[in-house]
């Protein structure tokens, strides 16, 4: 499953690209944390609850980050396992953009196996689709707060 | 005890039970509840097993903590693969290596190589305990690239989805029939063509079940289970284990609810929970859910193949070379015997003997496939179908005129075909001509082309499968001359109680034929004695049954095989009855007969019950005549002769004993902007030999026809590109139910089998029939469209993408 | 049938099923069960309380008639209504959407509650109910209010019920002079559906005086076809009109995909059902 989509915000890309290197920042931004530990400044774990409408399950997830080019682009790779259901989500995210304003623009790679992906087909794409947007709403909301 | 070995000779034409209409016994009993299935089998302390499956299609498995899972109370037992590889031998493969090298256990070792694959099996106090800690297995995976499709798993850097095999490929074979190099030389043209089958399932309203139990007094697992052919899947599971068969007993309910070939693969299931019993002494329960039924309970497979056919102009085919590539999926399991069972058809039900097979089985990150309804003939069929199509088309010559011209003719009869299978009898042509007429081909034809300057879509397609039934082992061979199998035996045992009841038994299982009401009858005839008035003892015990090795129902071969048996062990306890009726009536045994329970004398009138008779065999023994032993009880065995009984140097065997045929006839309108596809009518001929009962047959026939129309516009096993089935459940793998399906017109053209004893042809499977006439019908209704078909399973969904596709271009 | 495990709670009144609803955060109804135990069954949605309605004594299935107002009790089940001859002859639209749900068996369990309750876009009743402008009765631990169904489906799975709300009651007007017919597209009784319409429209004089197009499985919710509803109006429903009406109903949609059909499929069957059922109103 593949899938991209891009946002501008009112920040420089210096002030982006090290919001988005900081791990704290964007597990607060993915979707219905329930609890998350930082390991280190490239790893974090987190319990998500995610799924389809009330349909939702706890995703223990590791979410870790690799710089593909220092202040333009990053790796997000995120290894979720659920009662029978698991994800493996690289998000490729880039910025681009001067001093007062950039885009962001990503590109997710997913594998979403079991359960939910199986009876869920019909509305997995469009509810992934969904909350990667909502996860870089909330970004720009917290880098203008 | 009398053992007859094998016999030679027919039946008389006495048909007084046999053929005729008997209320069909086990039906009422199975409609009031009053059924004993697999899943009411409750042995007191039975504990539950749950599988935790596979999310992925393909990963390696980094690590499984099952910790987890005894935070719930009534957790017991929890195995990994890890744990079996060191307890049990890999399950016996049929092909030699490299293949026959692959290792295949109940649950998954190193890796999951297709999505749902059993990775850990949780034994709790009950089911919903079991379910519920089968959810916290916490599997780390890395995920591994994917191969689904069988031409790909071939490719140079195609995923190996077992490693130490080497490559993907399960056997190869070729098939070089006839001289196809002069054929293509004379041929006028060459019509090539792909032909590709999707893959399905059995889907039987049951799923698949087992209750093993471990007595340490004597060292003896039982096991209750649906598996439908127990005494050949009991060599496997015991060399699993370790154990030998007189430590296993196998035991099928009396019950079995359906099986259409899904019931045989199962022996991972069974091993799996015989293991899991003697460990913890209790006995050990598992049914499939419907999930896992339709994930892993047995696929049809799927098989592409690539054909040249070399014709002449006027539409008769003078050979045909091809090459077939089969996906077997994750694990060959009883294949690759499918590799060789296709061969049961070679030439269709066409005169062509000039015929080159190069076939290709390969593995795939899919779940296992296995006998399914028509097994690994009807795809063949279904190739045979579309080349005549294609043919036709080529010609512009009309599908039926092209299939005239290239049938078998009844004066050839028995025809023994290029692969030196025995085609035991019937008219192609005569029933083609009645089909037709029937199903008023030329006024749907008019119409259809009187009625597509308006729009609309209507399609004819006619198709023919040959339903081959009582399968020879010895087919195997070809795959693996020292795979312990060939042949095929059944056995039939009839008593005469102390009461004088009549009472048989056989070793075949039954999963809905109503073998108790069609067995009855061949005794009856016998014993000239109302069917209702023979006792027939259902289920199976391997321990205080009768059986032979290749008991059980498959392969269409209970009414041939074990009908025969029974047959033979009837009429020969017909003659001790009369020998002990001659002493007590004292009157020669040339004037005595049986008739109604009573043996009466043709001359004098006189008679006396058949409990008289018992009564003397079993207990007033002083009373028997010298020479004679107690008792009345037969016992026969009964082997086939195939006449070519082993595979020769170029595959050559006579692979089956009867070949039924059906063909079926299908008028579709396709809806011009929905794509929905209507069947308007839909006719098959066929013939199933002498018939013990018209209901049964007429139920398989329907049930067959039902299950082809079902496959070919419905049912679809989907994978996604990373290998999720995404049709897991009846939202999205759809049998179509009885709303949905046409009002069918079964005909008969009825001629004794000269292969069979009784002249029954097996007609369990009916192989698809409809597949073919409604992929051929599709196409013709979407002619205007210019739509070329290639899989056996159409949607209106394809027609849309399909059409789509042609609007771009 | 084996979820996980649950606490059953079984109210015999309203009062008492709003009060568990509001204290138990994770509580949820069931009536019927037509797609709550299904959903428990393949565990993908295990809820840790269940609610029953079954005994709560003002609930009891109802179809009764005041005036134009037909008033139909959220326990009727889909077979009730689709037998009621009240219902036939009123609102015919709500008794077709009702025979094509599932199988006989399915019919006699599933109830009109349940099936709009559950917000999901793939249920027959919703789109019927849509089409029918229907209004529901819902009470809560502050008593009762009346949501417009255009006001109650917001997203997939998600409704303007607040949770410790229970449907009790849907009202639709009598409509016997307007032109009403529910289609649907699916491969069997049983399987996930590939496209339906609920279609209501009101003709004076071949003119259409007000319509109402409902949409199955053509997005996240149940939707309408707003834009082609106001486009009808006044119109007559010539060939051209109707063509033209399904395009512009099916032009910014965008309906699941899943095995049955792409995207693309669903908006070719929408715009077909919408056109033929339209068609069929003048024919």
């Amino acid at each position: 499953m593949n899938f991209e989509g891009s946002k501008e915000v009112k920040s420089g890309v210096d002030k982006v690209w090290k919001f988005m290197t900081a791990p704290e920042n964007m597990v607060q931004c993915m979707p219905d944390v329930q609890s998350y530990n930082i390991v280190d400044s490239k790893t974090v774990q987190a319990k998500l609850k995610v799924g389809i409408g009330f349909i939702k399950e706890i995703f223990d997830s590791e979410i870790t980050f690799a710089e593909i080019e220092a202040g333009k682009k990053l790796l997000i790779t995120v290894n979720s396992k659920a009662k029978a259901n698991s994800a493996t989500i690289k998000i490729e995210v880039s910025v681009d953009g001067d001093d007062t304003k950039s885009t962001l623009k990503w590109n997710v790679d997913a594998i979403m196996a079991g359960r939910l992906a199986s009876i869920g087909q019909r509305y997995i794409q469009k509810v992934s689709d969904k909350i990667v947007e909502q996860s870089f709403v909330c970004m720009t909301q917290k880098l203008l707060a | 005890m009398e053992v007859l070995q094998t016999h030679k000779g027919e039946v008389k034409a006495a048909n007084k039970y046999i053929g005729k209409n008997i209320k069909i016994r086990e039906d009422v009993k199975l409609v009031q509840g009053k059924g004993h299935y697999i899943d009411d089998l409750e042995l007191p302390g039975t504990l539950h097993m749950a599988y935790a499956t596979s999310t992925y299609g393909h990963a390696r498995i980094k690590k499984i903590d099952t910790s987890k899972c005894f935070t719930i109370p009534g957790v017991l037992y929890v195995v990994t693969g890890e744990e079996l590889k060191s307890r049990l031998s890999p399950f016996m493969e049929i092909a030699t290596p490299p293949s026959g090298n692959l290792r295949d256990y109940p649950l998954a070792v190193d890796k999951v190589r297709y999505y749902g694959e059993p990775v850990a099996a949780i034994v709790a106090t009950d089911p919903y305990i079991a379910e519920d800690a089968a959810e916290l297995v916490d599997v780390e995976y890395e995920l591994l690239p994917v191969v689904l499709d069988g031409e790909k798993s071939l490719e140079q850097d195609a995923p190996l989805v077992h490693e130490n095999i080497g490559s993907n490929v399960v056997w190869k074979g070729v098939w070089d029939l006839g001289d196809t190099e002069s054929a293509f030389d004379r041929a006028d043209l060459i019509v090539e063509d792909v032909v590709r089958t999707h893959r399905y399932a059995s889907v039987p309203l049951e799923t698949n079940g087992m209750v093993a139990s471990y007595d340490e007094g004597s060292n003896i697992i039982t096991v209750h289970s649906v598996n439908q052919m127990p005494m050949f899947s009991l060599p496997l599971i015991c060399a699993a284990l370790g154990i030998p068969p007189s430590g296993f007993r196998m035991i099928v309910p009396p019950n079995v609810g359906g099986a259409f070939g899904g019931k045989i693969i199962n022996y991972t299931h069974i091993t799996l929970v015989s293991y899991l019993t003697r460990i913890l002494k209790k006995p050990v329960k598992y049914v499939e859910t419907r999930t896992e039924n339709i994930t892993f309970g047995t696929h049809n497979n799927e098989r592409i193949y690539h054909v040249s056919l070399a014709a002449r102009k006027d539409g008769k085919v003078l050979g045909v070379r091809m090459k077939a590539i089969d996906n077997c999926g994750a694990y060959p399991r009883y294949e690759p015997a499918g590799a060789v069972i296709w061969a049961q058809v070679v030439p269709g039900i066409y005169d062509v003997r000039d015929i080159y097979v190069e076939f290709i089985q390969v593995l795939s990150n899919k779940g296992p496939t296995g006998p399914v309804r028509g097994y690994s003939r009807v795809q063949h069929n279904f190739m045979w179908e579309r080349m005549m199509n294609a043919l036709a088309k080529k010609l512009n010559m009309d599908p039926t005129e092209v299939r005239f011209k290239n049938l078998i003719q009844p004066e050839k009869m028995p025809y023994v075909g290029p692969s030196n299978t025995i085609y035991d009898g019937g008219n192609y042509p005569a029933s083609f001509k009645r089909l037709l007429d029937t199903l008023e081909y030329k006024k749907w034809r008019d119409l259809q082309a009187k009625s597509r300057p308006d729009g609309r879509l209507i399609g004819i397609g006619v198709a023919a499968v040959i339903d081959s039934g009582a399968n020879n082992f010895s087919q195997i061979k070809i795959i693996n001359k020292d795979f312990p199998a060939s042949g095929n035996s059944d056995v039939g045992m009839v008593i005469v109680d102390q009461f004088g009841d009549i009472v048989a038994r056989t070793g075949t299982t039954d999963q809905g034929q109503s073998h108790a009401t069609t067995f009855s009858q061949i005794v009856a005839e016998v014993f000239d004695t109302d069917p209702e008035e023979i006792k027939f003892q259902e289920g199976f015990d391997s321990i205080s049954n009768i059986w032979a090795a290749h008991s059980g129902a498959y392969a269409s071969r209970s009414a041939v095989i074990a009908g025969t048996a029974l047959y033979y062990a009837a009429r020969n306890l017909k003659q001790k009855v009369l020998k002990i009726a001659q002493s007590i009536m004292d009157e020669p045994i040339s004037d005595l007969d049986i008739k109604n329970k009573e043996v009466f004398s043709k001359v004098s009138g006189k008679k006396i019950p058949l409990a008289k008779v018992a009564s003397v065999a079993w207990s007033d023994v002083g009373l028997l005549p010298d020479g004679i032993d107690p008792g009345l009880m037969s016992y026969a065995i009964y082997k086939p002769d195939f006449k070519f009984n082993m595979p020769d140097e170029r595959n050559r065997i006579n692979n089956t004993l009867t070949y039924s045929y059906s063909i079926h006839a299908t008028v579709v309108e396709v809806d011009p902007e929905t794509f929905q596809i209507k069947i308007l009518k839909h006719v098959v001929i066929s013939d199933p030999g002498t018939i013990i009962n018209p209901l049964v047959v007429e139920g398989q026939e329907m049930g067959a026809t039902l299950h082809g129309i079902s496959a070919a516009l419905s049912e679809n096993l989907v994978y996604d590109d990373d290998g999720i089935l995404l049709s897991s459940n009846f939202w999205d793998y759809n049998v179509i139910g009885a709303k949905q399906m046409p009002d069918l017109e079964l005909l008969q053209d009825v001629t004794r089998s000269t292969s069979s004893v009784l002249g029954v042809r097996g007609i369990g499977e009916g192989g698809g029939g409809p597949i073919g006439s409604i992929i051929n019908a599709v196409e013709d209704a979407v002619t205007p469209l210019n739509i070329k078909l290639i899989s056996s399973n159409i949607s209106s969904y394809d027609l849309f993408s399909l059409n789509r596709k042609n609007e771009v271009i | 049938m084996r979820p996980r495990p649950f606490d059953f709670y079984q109210p015999t009144s309203i009062k008492e099923a709003s009060e568990i609803l509001h204290s138990h955060e994770d509580a949820k109804p069931l009536a019927g069960g037509q797609s709550l135990i299904p959903m428990m069954k393949l565990r993908i949605f295990s809820p840790s309380e269940i609610m029953s309605l079954a005994k709560i004594k003002e609930m009891k299935p109802y179809i009764s008639e005041t005036g134009q107002i037909l008033k139909i009790g959220a326990m009727a089940t889909h077979d009730m209504i689709h037998r009621s001859d009240v219902l036939r002859n009123a609102v015919p639209v709500l008794s077709e959407a009702a025979g094509e749900i599932a199988d006989q068996q399915i019919r006699n369990r599933g109830t009109i509650g349940g099936n709009i309750a559950h917000g999901d876009p793939s249920t027959n009743l919703s789109a019927a109910l849509l089409a029918l402008d229907a209004e529901i009765e819902v009470q809560g631990i502050e008593g009762t209010r009346i949501i417009p169904i255009d006001e109650f489906f917001l997203d997939l799975f998600t409704t303007a019920l607040d949770h410790g709300e229970i449907i009790t009651e849907f009202r639709v007007k009598a409509s016997p002079h307007t032109k009403q017919k529910f289609m649907k597209v699916a491969k069997s009784d049983t399987a996930f559906p590939m496209a339906f319409v609920a279609l209501n429209v009101g003709l004076s004089e071949g003119f259409v005086e007000n319509a109402r197009i409902a949409l199955g499985v053509a997005g996240p919710t149940p939707l309408r076809a707003l834009e082609a509803e106001k486009f009808l109006l006044k119109k007559r429903l010539d060939s051209e009109v109707i063509t033209k009406a399904a395009q512009i109903a099916t032009k910014d949609l965008e309906p699941p995909s899943d095995v049955h059909a792409s995207e693309e499929y669903r908006k070719q069957l929408l715009s077909t059902l919408i056109k033929r059922g339209l068609s069929s109103f003048v024919g």
